[in-house]
C-alpha cells in the first residue's frame, strides 16, 4: 500500500488485481452492460490511485475502496439524465408472462423457483432504472445482497437512520412501480 | 381491520427476512383484504425481480488490469499528496524566496554603500579655511587668539579678491 501511495505502478497493479472481483460486483448493482461496469470499475480505480492518500487505514482497504466506487456510481447515476415520473418501456411478450405467472403464484417458494431468470433479469433492471439511485443502491445492498443495514452505512457513508428510511420508501416505491405493471 | 393491514410490515423488511409466522399472517390476511393483497403480491415479485437482478454480475475480463494500468499512464496520474504536504511545500517555497529576496537586498545596499564616495564635510575640505586653520596650521598659528583667528579666517577679501 505504501508503495503504491509512493507511486510504484506495479504496487498499485496488484491492488486492481485483488480487489477488481469486489468492485465490479459493486459498479453491477447499478449497471447492467458490461461495458458500462468495466467504465465505472476502470474509473473507480484510478480515482482510488490519485486518492490513496486520503486512506488512512483506519478500515479495511477494501471497504474504502467499495464507498469509493459506491459513490462513483450513485454520482454517475444522478448525472444521467432521469425521467421525472415512472414510465417503464414497454414490456416483451415474455415479461408480462412472466409477471401473469408470479402474480398467480400462492406462495414464496413458488416463485423463488423461477427467479433467476433472463426474463425476471431484464424486467427487474426495467423497474430498477427508474428509480433513484439512492433506492437502488438500498435494494440492491439490502434485500439482493443481504447486506445489514450497518454495512450499507460503512459503505455509503450515511447513517443507519437515513439507510433503514431510505430502504422502507425504496421498498414502497418499487412495490408501486410493480404494481403498475401488474394493472396494464 | 385497518390495524391489521401488513403494508407496513412489507415496507419494513424484505419479504425474504419475514418469518413463517409473519407469512402466515400475512397470506391469512390478504385472503379477506384485496387492497393488501394487490401489495403483497406487488412485494413478492419486486424481491423476487431485486434478487434476479442481484444473482447476475458482470465478470472481471481478463485484461482489465492492462487497461487500468494503460489508462493510468495515458493520463499521467500520480498519487495526490496530502494537504499537510503539500501546505508545508508551498510554505517552504515561500520561505526560500522570501529568504533570496533577503539576502539579493542585503548585497545591492552594501554594494551600493561602498561605491558612494564618502561626503566631503568642510573640515575635509583641504582647500577650506576651517582645515588650513585648524589642520594644517603653522605652530605659529597656536598662538594666535580666538577673535584673531575668527577675524582672519572670516575677513572681507579685498578688491583685488586677496
Amino acid at each position: 500500500m505504501s508503495l503504491a501511495r509512493e507511486g510504484d505502478e506495479s504496487a498499485f497493479e496488484e491492488i486492481v488485481r485483488r480487489h477488481s472481483p469486489r468492485v465490479f460486483r459493486t459498479a453491477s448493482r447499478f449497471f447492467r452492460q458490461p461495458a458500462q461496469v468495466e467504465d465505472v470499475a476502470q474509473e473507480a480505480f484510478l480515482k482510488a490511485y490519485t486518492q490513496l492518500s486520503t486512506y488512512k487505514g483506519f478500515g479495511s482497504f477494501e471497504g474504502w475502496l467499495t464507498r469509493l466506487t459506491t459513490n462513483l456510481c450513485l454520482n454517475t447515476l444522478r448525472n444521467a439524465k432521469r425521467q421525472p415520473e415512472l414510465s417503464v418501456s414497454p414490456l416483451t411478450a415474455e415479461e408480462g408472462e412472466w409477471l401473469e405467472n408470479q402474480s398467480a403464484a400462492a406462495s414464496i417458494e413458488r416463485h423463488r423457483a423461477s427467479e433467476r431468470g433472463l426474463v425476471a433479469f431484464d424486467l427487474a433492471e426495467k423497474v430498477l432504472s427508474e428509480l433513484p439511485a439512492d433506492d437502488r443502491l438500498v435494494l440492491m445492498a439490502i434485500d439482493g445482497d443481504h447486506l445489514s443495514v450497518a454495512e450499507v452505512a460503512e459503505m455509503t457513508g450515511w447513517s443507519r437512520s437515513k439507510v433503514k428510511v431510505r430502504a422502507f420508501r425504496a421498498r414502497r416505491r418499487m412495490r408501486k412501480a410493480v404494481e403498475k405493471l401488474l394493472e396494464r | 381491520m385497518r390495524e391489521t393491514h401488513i403494508i407496513r410490515m412489507l415496507e419494513e423488511k424484505p419479504i425474504g427476512g419475514l418469518s413463517e409466522g409473519e407469512i402466515a399472517n400475512a397470506e391469512s390476511h390478504v385472503a379477506r383484504c384485496s387492497e393488501c393483497k394487490r401489495a403483497y403480491d406487488a412485494a413478492r415479485i419486486s424481491a423476487a425481480l431485486i434478487l434476479a437482478r442481484a444473482s447476475e454480475a458482470t465478470e472481471v475480463g481478463p485484461f482489465f488490469q492492462t487497461r487500468v494500468m494503460a489508462a493510468l499512464r495515458e493520463r499521467h496520474l500520480s498519487p495526490e499528496v496530502p494537504a499537510l504536504v503539500r501546505m508545508w511545500r508551498a510554505a517552504g517555497t515561500l520561505a526560500s524566496t522570501m529568504t533570496a529576496l533577503l539576502v539579493i537586498l542585503v548585497t545591492l545596499t552594501v554594494l551600493d554603500s561602498r561605491m558612494q564616495s564618502p561626503p566631503v564635510t568642510p573640515s575635509q575640505n583641504i582647500y577650506s579655511p576651517e582645515y588650513v586653520v585648524f589642520e594644517q596650521g603653522d605652530l605659529d598659528d597656536d598662538n594666535l587668539a580666538y577673535d584673531e583667528l575668527i577675524a582672519t579666517m572670516y575677513e572681507p577679501e579685498d578688491e583685488n579678491g586677496q
